[in-house]
């Protein structure tokens, strides 16, 4: 209680310079709530998003087909898979796909597309590309049942600049190529465009068509086989439990295996990992400028009081009492501090987790980050073990930075100390 | 026979300026009972503060042997003599040296706060110390609220508060006005009687020196001479 109203005190002792000293670490605590509540918020988005427009939180295909787009490592019988993984209770959506390179023709002019066969029937709740918000013209795909006619071509989603490059229309008819499993002559299949959309990624935008899941696999000579299954999930801190249930109930078929969105996405993981050792960089720095402050605050705090501190071992204050002294001086600036970095901190936290911050307005257009573009509100997200953790870390540098300081009092001699002036 | 409550036995001490060795005690012998009112005399330089500082454990002797209570200090770790500062003697130093950030009462407080001493023995006991020293409705002020008199006289009460067996007064009255001196040095004297506090102190004002019981004075770091005078 001695030492906790001493360091109280001298906190008072010297307001401007606690003030200033405190303010420092509140700014230091809440800039790195915000930044790192906004680039999760950024990151969260982006992996939403690359997971939506693509690959699933969780990706079950042939092993090795990633690199090597051999149509011979494909998914036997995906419906087994399917049903497995749609009585997990994280999956919120289990997509059969078949993915692959083709050419398309409309007229004399022709542009390498990656197509994408479909359920037409579950995509459209589950994917971005297939969602109506991003929808520009048209409709959406049909199954060969829902067709006007039996015989008539099967229906393609396109991009909106791939529209635009072959100067494509509604109802417009195209031929679409690419070679069959097993190799050989390359198979062609006419299809009449049924809508366009817009994701304002140039690779899906410009390069990307969609057709049914049966014309693909016809087209493919693959049979009932598809080339993925993409699992979309509740939320991404699911992935694991669902990567580890997927691999126990595929044991015995080696030829298959189940990714995360980490492997599936790789270029975004990795960005994503380079965004953050960026931002931990920026906050070491901003450690290193709060311990340094603090580190001088208290250091000049000990030396201004040497006499005084001198004084109080000669009537008999043990050196252990004025460490925790010193100490409990410290631990009052982090208290005060991380309350007020927390208070200001949380405060934007929860204002940008709530209203948003608008990427276009920040950054004059919409960003893109590995093939990813970050359109409309980023929103800030901070876990409530973050938070504990970051408090943490500041209080701990405070408290580090006063050891030194601590240490050099307890090698005081009485008579020397209170020689000073 | 009274009980003796320091024993100062040939103690030297020498101090390195540099390359150059003062000493300012040499063979210093003397002993102070128990309730003694004893001023150290002698002109600056003479070995006083040293003295004091040495019988106070804030410092050891290059040679000779003291002892407090029967207790040889040299035996002593830094802990043990913080300790032994904290529960045996109190301190009355030249410039008051309060502890600024806390008030009369909680400076007066702060050694039984040290000791651990009850909530109810601290309010009872530094209430009845500063009543003694005359401080009874200052006890809220802090020592910039305070004149220098006034200071001196919670340094006073911070010495005793915690029952001592001896109080080391270093020049207490050296930055006072000849008035509140003497008042100071018959507080000091009131407090000896009363409380059979043993005092030792130190000065070169000659109306401080005429008060002393036991005049002890040291020259060039030796005694030089020790009597009792009749109270």
């Amino acid at each position: 209680m001695l030492t906790l109203r001493l360091a109280w005190r001298s906190f008072l002792r010297h307001r401007r310079r606690s003030i200033i000293t405190t303010l420092a670490l509140a700014l230091g605590l809440a800039m790195m709530l915000v930044v790192v509540g906004i680039a999760n918020g950024a990151h969260a988005r982006m992996v939403e998003l690359g997971v939506r427009m693509g690959a699933g939180h969780v990706v079950i295909e042939g092993r090795g087909y990633r690199e090597e787009r051999d149509l011979d490592r494909v998914v036997e019988g995906p419906a087994e898979i399917l049903a497995a993984a749609r009585r997990l209770s994280q999956v919120r959506h289990a997509l059969p796909r078949v993915t692959a390179s083709g050419l398309l023709t409309a007229g004399d002019a022709s542009v390498a597309v990656g197509l994408t066969g479909v359920d037409p029937a579950i995509e459209p709740a589950a994917s971005e590309v297939a969602s109506k918000a991003r929808r520009v013209a048209g409709d959406y795909l049909r199954t060969r049942a829902q067709l006007e006619y039996a015989n008539q071509p099967a229906d393609i989603y396109i991009g909106s600049q791939l529209a635009e490059n072959l100067d494509l229309g509604l109802g417009d008819r195209v031929v679409l190529t690419a070679s069959p499993r097993g190799g050989g002559k390359p198979a062609s299949a006419a299809f009449l465009v049924r809508g366009v959309f817009r994701t304002g990624m140039a690779e899906l935008d410009g390069f990307s068509v969609q057709i049914p899941l049966d014309e693909a696999q016809a087209l493919l000579g693959l049979g009932g086989a598809v080339t993925e299954i993409a699992l979309m999930l509740d939320s991404p801190d699911q992935v694991d439990a669902v990567v580890t249930a997927m691999k126990a109930g595929l044991r015995g078929r080696g030829e298959l295996e189940v990714l995360p969105w980490q492997e599936a996405l790789r270029e975004l993981y990795e960005t994503i990992v380079l965004d953050d050792a960026g931002t931990y960089l920026m906050m070491v720095v901003v450690f290193v400028i709060v311990g340094i402050g603090i580190f001088n605050t208290v250091l000049m705090s000990v030396i201004e009081r040497t006499r005084e501190l001198g004084v109080m071992m000669a009537i008999g204050t043990s050196a252990r009492r004025l460490f925790a002294a010193v100490m409990t001086e410290a631990a009052v600036l982090a208290v005060i501090g991380c309350i007020a970095g927390l208070a200001v901190g949380l405060s934007i936290h929860s204002y940008v987790a709530t209203t948003g911050l608008d990427v276009q307005e920040m950054f004059g257009n919409k960003l893109a980050v590995a093939g990813v573009v970050l359109e409309g509100r980023m929103y800030s997200r901070l876990a409530t073990g973050a938070i504990v953790e970051w408090t943490a870390v500041i209080a701990g540098i405070v408290l580090l930075s006063a050891l030194y300081p601590a240490f050099r009092v307890t090698k005081l001699e009485p008579i020397e100390a209170m020689r000073h002036v | 026979m009274s009980e003796s409550v320091v024993e100062v036995d040939r103690v030297s001490k020498v101090y390195a300026q540099g390359s150059v060795k003062v000493c300012a005690l040499r063979g210093v012998s003397v002993t102070i009972q128990k309730g003694d009112f004893a001023v150290l005399a002698g002109p600056s330089g003479s070995g006083k503060t040293t003295l004091l500082n040495l019988i106070g454990a804030l410092d050891e002797p290059s040679e000779g042997r003291i002892a407090l209570d029967g207790v040889d200090l040299s035996r002593m770790r830094s802990g043990a003599l913080a300790s032994l500062r904290l529960h045996r003697i109190g301190f009355v130093f030249q410039a008051y040296n309060l502890i600024p950030v806390l008030t009369a009462y909680e400076n007066a407080e702060y050694p039984l706060l040290l000791q651990g001493a009850p909530a109810a023995r601290r309010r009872e006991r530094v209430q009845r110390v500063l009543d003694a020293v005359g401080l009874r409705g200052l006890e809220g002020r802090r020592p910039t609220e305070l004149s220098g008199g006034q200071q001196q006289r919670v340094a006073v009460a911070r010495a005793i508060a915690a029952g001592p067996s001896l109080v080391l007064a270093d020049e207490p009255t050296a930055n006072l006005d000849s008035r509140t001196g003497a008042e100071l040095v018959d507080l000091m004297h009131g407090l000896n009687r009363e409380h059979q506090v043993t005092f030792i102190f130190s000065s070169h004002d000659p109306k401080v020196v005429e008060r002393a019981e036991r005049l002890i004075r040291l020259e060039d770091g030796q005694l030089v001479s020790d009597e009792r005078r009749a109270r």
